[in-house]
């Protein structure tokens, strides 16, 4: 026996000094009487010899001694060694979306919980736990004796939505085993592990599992046909669902109800939505009606792409232009992500370039194009095309040599750069319809890339403004050029504008578990990624591109901030369809590897025992207490 | 020690239970003392025939007129008694809050004077040890008894009593009165001894015991050691309680019944008189209700 807290031991102190009190206090009171005769007389005539009456004037004082040997021990909290009891523990705990799965009271996992506290309070004080909880990732936690600590570690466990990753729980657990053989390794799941030679499987899946059904899969074409079609699943049996369909647009929600029959378990049974009335929306829902033992994976919300990567876009054209800048407006409108403001060079100048005041830009807008027109100061957010600038610009990053007029139509050369970027710009372009004839000499100094380009010199090229936004150059004017009608030109301003507007998300569905990319545009200043439950993190924002791990089910929210303007954009984390699945077969955990039965020293510090003993022996020393007292009166 | 416990204010009390005694009852002890013998008195007893040698003065001529033989008339005779009391001396009948040395001499005092009222001598002894001394002997008439009773402040109590060896050596007469026993009786000395020796002397025996409220109804509560007033020696440690008392009532009853069964066993008188009962309620109460008085 060994104590925690030895100090506590002073306490027995107190027994001498109860005993000196004692003496001190009860003192016979020494009385003289007329005579002894009949007190002594009476020793015969009391009636019960109880021998505890012997020790009725000192009962209370041996009470009150072990209250202070006792309490002297409870404070130095003994630790009894008790050899070969106690044991070595493996807790892996499955925390996948199954197990949110709620077979009755509570979840899976609340019942995985519960057991493995069982099992954790059961077991012998001194026992060494590890506790490995597996989710779409593994965590191991430190070893520890302590039960309260490896339930704490419980505690913190977090239930996930996607698939566990049992292959890293088990090389964790199989590196455990390999250390010492004897540990007793325990998984909590609710899969059906076939092969768990060295593992006890508690399955926590209860043998009549609650009806569970799942929207299965979600399309749309609304565009087009104006229908939103899917399917949902029932994992049980047939049943009988109805699915609602609800579209957010611009004007009155667009909501419907359809009855669905599913045959059987894990049949798919198809729902198909006629949306012919809904025009441009943001998002639409479906979702199953009927209540199950699964709520997660009963509805999924698509986000419009379009919708969340919509733009502003102003155009300023230049007398020069002479109907260029008609012809870009109507580009920009038909690729129906940005909406357009068109500003002459009149109204420009009389807004930002007044005589006497110093030449301001305009903000806000997510692309500027600037045709035959030069604004002087550009604006310090947003993708700038410069569309045949003969002069230079402070903040550009070229400088203008002049215009160069050909003797005949000579055709262009298009860049043969592998790089990624001047690929995608000029995918699509059939590369031979597009001639030069009148252009303006530029000489671009900064990061540029050139796409198009006469002889050495650019014609269209990208690069950097001096506030470090997209820039693109035309280094010839639309309206003296032949090339606003070649299909290569129309191509190009289609590319131009995915160059300029770059989709922060390529796609608005996921399943959870999956990777959303995530895309960063130069110059921005922060990207924020809300998770469903509210959690909060940062993406790189000097890479071109962000990874986010969804690992919730529900709408992440991704906040790009740009020269203090904020964008939100949604994405939606749908529950993984194999997680839905009520009954799951594992394939094998096993831990290779003989077991051996070695038992370690294990230890009893329960205090239990001890509060008990000091409540009954103050409640005897009351009783001892209030019984003199009566007897004394 | 009891002082001046026979004052003038006891003398007019007794003076006044005299009064009383007067009215209620007919004299102590049966009363007027006639013995068995034919003597001088004035009350006629009997007859017998005329013997030679007789007082002829005492012929009933009457009846010889009647029945022409001689009868002599015979008279029954009148002693005076002579009471004996004897009081227990001990220490312990002084000592503590308790009044018993008090009650004992009150009661000593008006035994006696109802005594020499009845034209009885008085004599009066104190028990000290294992000896019996004299405060006054022989005492009669009023005149000599208030000469004699205030000898009675001067008895000093202490140390122990032995009533049967104080008793047996002495003088106690033979059938001629009362002998009176007050005392505590808290002893397993042997006092029954005194009791049967009387008895066989053919004389009246009272025993008085007299016990404080305390002694009977103790009022000790708790961890107490008690020495005994007439010996240190004894003690009696304890943890006095509910039981203890008890135990105690009942050793009272024990000791008491002890006393009275034994007196009442040989035709002698007992009495358990409260110290702090006043003398008159004694006599005119306990003592008539006993028949001890009439």
């Amino acid at each position: 026996m060994s104590f925690l807290y030895p100090l506590g031991l002073l306490g027995l102190i107190g027994i001498p000094i109860l005993i000196i009190i004692y003496i001190i206090k009860n003192k016979y009171t020494e009385q003289t009487v007329s005579s002894t005769y009949i007190w002594t007389l009476s020793e015969k005539f009391l009636k019960r010899k109880n021998p505890i009456n012997k020790l009725a004037g000192i009962i209370s004082l041996i009470l009150q001694i072990l209250i202070v040997l006792f309490l002297s021990f409870g404070i130095a909290h003994p630790v009894f060694t008790m050899p070969g009891m106690a044991e070595r523990y493996t807790f892996i705990i499955d925390c996948s979306g199954s197990m949110r799965i709620s077979d009755g009271e509570g979840t899976r996992f609340d019942a995985a919980k519960s057991a493995m506290t069982d099992m954790v309070n059961s077991s012998v004080e001194g026992s060494t736990y590890t506790f490995i909880s597996v989710g779409n990732v593994t965590t191991v936690y430190e070893e520890t004796t302590d039960k309260d600590r490896v339930l704490t570690m419980l505690s913190q466990a977090k239930l996930g939505y996607t698939q566990a990753d049992f292959d890293d729980a088990l090389s964790n657990a199989q590196e455990i085993f390999d250390a010492n053989p004897s540990v007793k390794t325990y998984l909590f799941t609710d899969k059906d592990f076939e092969q768990h030679d060295n593992v006890e499987v508690v399955n926590v899946a209860a043998d009549a599992s609650g009806e569970n059904y799942a929207v299965y899969s979600v399309s749309e074409s609304i565009d087009d046909e104006g229908l939103v079609t899917g399917s949902v699943i029932s994992f049980e049996g047939a049943a009988e669902l109805t699915v609602r369909l609800t579209v957010n647009t611009a004007g009155t929600p667009f909501t419907a109800e359809q009855n669905v029959s599913v045959a059987g378990a894990l049949v798919e049974a198809p729902f198909s939505f006629d949306c012919s009335s809904v025009g441009d929306y943001s998002e639409y829902t479906v979702e199953i009606l009927q209540s199950d033992s699964l709520p997660d994976d009963n509805g999924v919300t698509v986000y419009s792409v379009a919708s969340e990567n919509s733009y502003e876009v102003l155009i300023v054209s230049g007398d020069a232009g002479e109907g260029s800048g008609f012809y870009l407006e109507n580009l920009l409108i038909s690729t129906g992500i940005a909406d357009v403001t068109y500003l002459s060079e009149d109204d420009y100048t009389a807004a930002y370039l007044r005589e006497g005041v110093a030449p301001a830009a305009p903000s806000g807008y997510g692309l500027y194009v600037f045709d035959c027109f030069n604004p002087q100061v550009l604006p310090d957010d947003g993708t700038v095309w410069l569309i045949g600038l003969d002069s230079a610009l402070p903040d550009a990053s070229f400088s203008v040599q002049g215009d160069v007029t050909l003797d005949f139509d000579a055709p262009v050369e298009y860049s043969d750069s592998t790089s990624t970027t001047v690929r995608q710009i000029l995918d699509g372009l059939v590369m031979g319809d597009m001639y030069v004839h009148t252009y303006i000499k530029c000489s671009p100094y900064r990061n540029y890339t050139t796409l198009i380009s006469y002889s050495g010199n650019p014609l269209v090229f990208t690069t950097q403004t001096a506030h470090g936004n997209r820039e693109v150059v035309f280094a010839f004017s639309l309206a003296q050029s032949d090339a606003p009608v070649t299909a290569d030109m129309i191509m190009l301003v289609y590319n131009l504008i995915e160059y300029s507007f770059p989709a922060v998300v390529d796609d608005a569905l996921y399943s959870c578990g999956d990777t959303a990319l995530i895309n960063i545009a130069a110059n921005t200043d922060s990207v924020r990624v809300e998770s469903p439950s509210g959690k909060i993190s940062y993406l790189d924002n000097s890479l071109p591109t962000g990874e986010v791990l969804l690992d919730e089910t529900g709408t992440y929210k991704i906040i790009t901030t740009t020269a203090g303007t904020s964008r939100t954009y949604r994405i939606y984390s749908a529950f993984p369809i194999e997680e839905s699945n009520t009954t799951q077969t594992g394939t094998a955990f096993l831990l290779t590897g003989e077991k051996t039965d070695e038992g370690y020293d294990g230890v009893y510090d329960d205090l239990l025992i001890l509060v008990i003993i000091l409540a009954v022996l103050f409640l005897a020393d009351w009783v001892v207490y209030c019984y003199e007292q009566y007897q004394l009166r | 020690m009891a002082k001046f416990v026979i004052n003038e204010q006891f003398l007019q009390q007794v003076e006044t239970l005299q009064i009383l005694i007067k009215n209620n009852i007919a004299g102590l002890f049966g009363g007027n003392h006639q013995t068995r013998n034919f003597g001088s008195s004035c009350e006629f007893a009997d007859h017998r025939d005329y013997m030679a040698g007789d007082d002829i003065t005492k012929i009933d001529w009457n009846a010889y007129a009647r029945f022409e033989k001689l009868y002599l008339k015979l008279f029954l005779d009148e002693r005076q008694m002579h009471t004996r009391i004897y009081i227990d001396a001990s220490r312990s009948m002084d000592y503590g809050g308790g009044h018993k040395a008090e009650q004992a001499l009150k009661l000593a005092a008006l035994i006696a004077y109802v005594s020499v009222c009845d034209m009885d001598k008085v004599s009066l002894y104190v028990i000290h040890g294992g000896t019996l001394e004299e405060v006054f002997t022989s005492v009669h008439g009023k005149d000599m008894y208030l000469q004699e009773i205030g000898k009675l402040n001067s008895i000093v109590f202490d140390g122990d009593s032995r009533i049967s060896e104080a008793i047996l050596p002495s003088a106690v007469g033979y059938g001629d009165g009362l002998s009176v026993i007050i005392s505590d009786f808290l002893t397993d000395d042997n006092y029954e001894d005194a009791i049967d020796h009387l008895c066989g002397k053919r004389r009246d025996v009272f025993c008085i015991q007299v016990l404080t409220r305390d002694e009977l109804n103790p009022k000790i509560r708790g961890k107490a050691h008690l020495f005994d007033s007439e010996n240190v020696q004894k003690f009696y440690r304890r943890n006095i309680d509910k039981e203890i008392i008890k135990a105690y009532k009942r050793a009272v009853e024990y000791v008491t019944s002890r006393i009275r069964d034994y007196c009442e066993a040989r035709g002698a008188n007992y009495l358990l008189a409260s110290a702090d009962a006043s003398v008159g309620e004694i006599f005119l109460g306990r003592l008539s209700d006993m028949g001890v008085v009439k």
